[in-house]
């Protein structure tokens, strides 16, 4: 369906001025963030079993987007977002190309603008912006967003779908305005056929939804001065049909469940500060039989298996514009999923980032960060069952506009 | 008196004048007859791409000279942050930016010639082609 969309667009792209519209031509434009990251981690008292304290370094491309936008006339447009992650290379299984974004767009009156297509929805904070490195402080993001870590967190698990249909507006008052927005999505990748989740072979191709299930979802904001303020909601369903529930790699059918995302966010400029964070809570729907099983299978290996299907991330930001140029920043964020205590711990996974940056010009901005990462594990040893784990990452890079 | 009157006239002309009167000026086709602040503010911040529900087009100038400084003074805002605003609605194909354009007189010829069009020049380079929404000072 992607590649359907793709060609499509391109067509519109190349047919349109022979259909008669005005044509402003089209923009190709892009940025990459390259930069190097030492990382190191610590188990106290000690690693357990199949574990290991690691240090290594990497270097190189870890983000690259190219954009196309089309202007037809003063109310419609196309947009493609391709994507390039890790040093991406195709005959050596490096990164990931994607097909981030690629939509019509019809802009109407300020309280409505219609996108068709598949649109990074409006939805808290940072999602509509977080794979848009020049427009944010930090090389490595919020837990939650970090797309360098793709095989290890699937984010549009815990965030909503792309959207097929998009529409958003805002209402500008006197000195405020209040904007929304409203969007239709496929369900989650889990009900997406591929080649690891063949789901109703030789029905379905790769990249389609195999069942009728769609999402929904949409944001409310407020802005005043400096200030903005949103809630975001949306609903859909997790596919839970092969849910490993033992070390040992058995699954069991819990069948797909009905799921639910609550959200806030807010952005606040101040005296060249701005503060700004977001919470995202994901809750599914369980039956009480569901519910039993779970918290057998935890009893019986707290270390692998968690009791809920709660999903909770949250950041707070503090940046501080020493110079137009210079600025400064700290932040802390929190990521869990709660049935999954094997990598996020009995309490979360939560970090404490500090760091800074220069813009020497328009499309150049230099990026220094230093994290440090904390999680508790209980490796179900007799002896010292609950391990500390810190993580250290310092990194240091470029965001490039082209 | 009068050598008082000659010294004030020759101080006011070599003072510089930090912050000129700017004029924003409008395309004789825009159906608005005049512009606050706030509406100003919200057309070149994004948050609204219509004046009296008509869509506007928008031009920039971006020499760094006392109409600029004026302007950016006047709704509120500095050059850096506007920049961030426009580059995230570029990134995420949201409004069309402002037009960047060099010199005032480019300026007035693009919104003299442009349905719809709006920008700001110095005051005192108004000519009949245009109509002034609202003057800052």
């Amino acid at each position: 369906m992607n590649k359907i969309k793709v060609l499509f667009l391109l067509a519109v792209f190349t047919a349109l001025p022979g259909l008669g519209f005005a044509q402003d031509g089209l923009q190709v434009f892009g940025f990459t963030q390259a930069y190097y990251t030492s990382f190191s981690n610590t188990w106290t008292p000690a690693p357990p079993a199949g574990e290991e304290d690691y240090k290594y370094n990497h270097m190189g491309i870890g983000q690259l987007n190219l954009l196309f936008n089309n202007n037809f006339g003063d109310d419609f447009s196309a947009f493609i977002n391709f994507e390039l992650t890790n040093n991406y290379s195709s005959s050596k299984g490096f990164g990931s190309f994607n097909l981030q974004e690629a939509y019509f767009k019809w802009d109407g009156p300020d309280y409505l603008k219609v996108k068709f297509g598949s649109v990074i929805p409006q939805f808290n904070g940072l999602y509509q912006v977080y794979n848009k490195t020049p427009l944010m402080p930090f090389l490595v993001r919020p837990k939650l967003y970090e797309v360098n870590m793709e095989n290890l967190v699937d984010i549009f698990d815990i965030l909503p779908q792309k959207a097929l249909l998009h529409i958003n507006g805002t209402f500008p008052l006197e000195k405020a305005s209040i904007e929304y927005s409203a969007f239709l999505t496929n369900p989650v990748n889990k009900f997406i056929s591929s080649p690891n989740n063949d789901l109703i072979p030789g029905y379905v191709s790769y990249g389609q939804s195999a069942v009728n299930y769609v999402g929904l979802g949409g944001r409310l904001g407020f802005n005043y001065g400096g200030f903005n303020v949103g809630v975001s909601v949306s609903a859909d369903k997790d596919n839970k049909r092969g849910f490993i529930s033992d070390v040992n790699g058995n699954e069991v059918d819990l069948g797909d469940l009905p799921r639910t995302r609550l959200g806030f966010d807010f952005d606040f400029n101040f005296a060249g500060f701005n503060l700004k964070g977001e919470y995202l809570k994901v809750s599914s729907k369980v039956t009480s039989d569901i519910q039993d099983s779970l918290n057998a299978w935890n009893n019986a290996d707290p270390y692998y298996i968690g009791n809920s299907f709660d999903k909770e991330f949250y950041y707070v930001l503090l940046q501080y514009n020493i110079t137009e140029k210079l600025f400064a920043y700290t932040m802390y964020d929190y990521l869990t999923d709660k049935v999954d205590p094997f990598f996020f711990g009995l309490e979360g996974y939560y970090g404490i980032h500090v760091g800074g940056g220069y813009n020497l010009n328009d499309n150049i901005v230099l990026k220094a960060q230093y994290i440090l990462n904390f999680a508790k594990y209980d490796v179900g040893t007799v002896a010292d069952p609950v391990r500390d784990f810190r993580e250290h990452n310092f990194s240091i890079g470029a965001s490039i506009m082209f | 008196m009068k050598k008082m009157y000659l010294l004030a006239i020759l101080l006011s002309l070599t003072i510089p004048n930090i912050y000129a009167q700017v004029a924003i000026i409008a395309n004789k086709g825009v159906s608005a007859n005049s512009v606050s602040i706030a509406q100003l503010k919200n057309l070149y911040t994004l948050q609204s791409s219509e004046l009296n529900s008509q869509k506007v087009r928008l031009y920039f100038l971006t020499n760094e000279g006392s109409t600029l400084s004026t302007f950016l003074k006047g709704i509120g805002e500095n050059n850096g942050d506007l920049k961030k605003q426009w580059l995230k609605a570029k990134l995420t194909g949201g409004s069309t930016p402002p037009e960047p354009v060099s010199s005032e007189d480019d300026v007035l010829s693009k919104v003299s010639s442009t349905a719809g069009a709006i920008g700001f020049i110095s005051a005192d380079k108004v000519n009949s082609n245009v109509k002034v929404l609202l003057e800052i000072k």
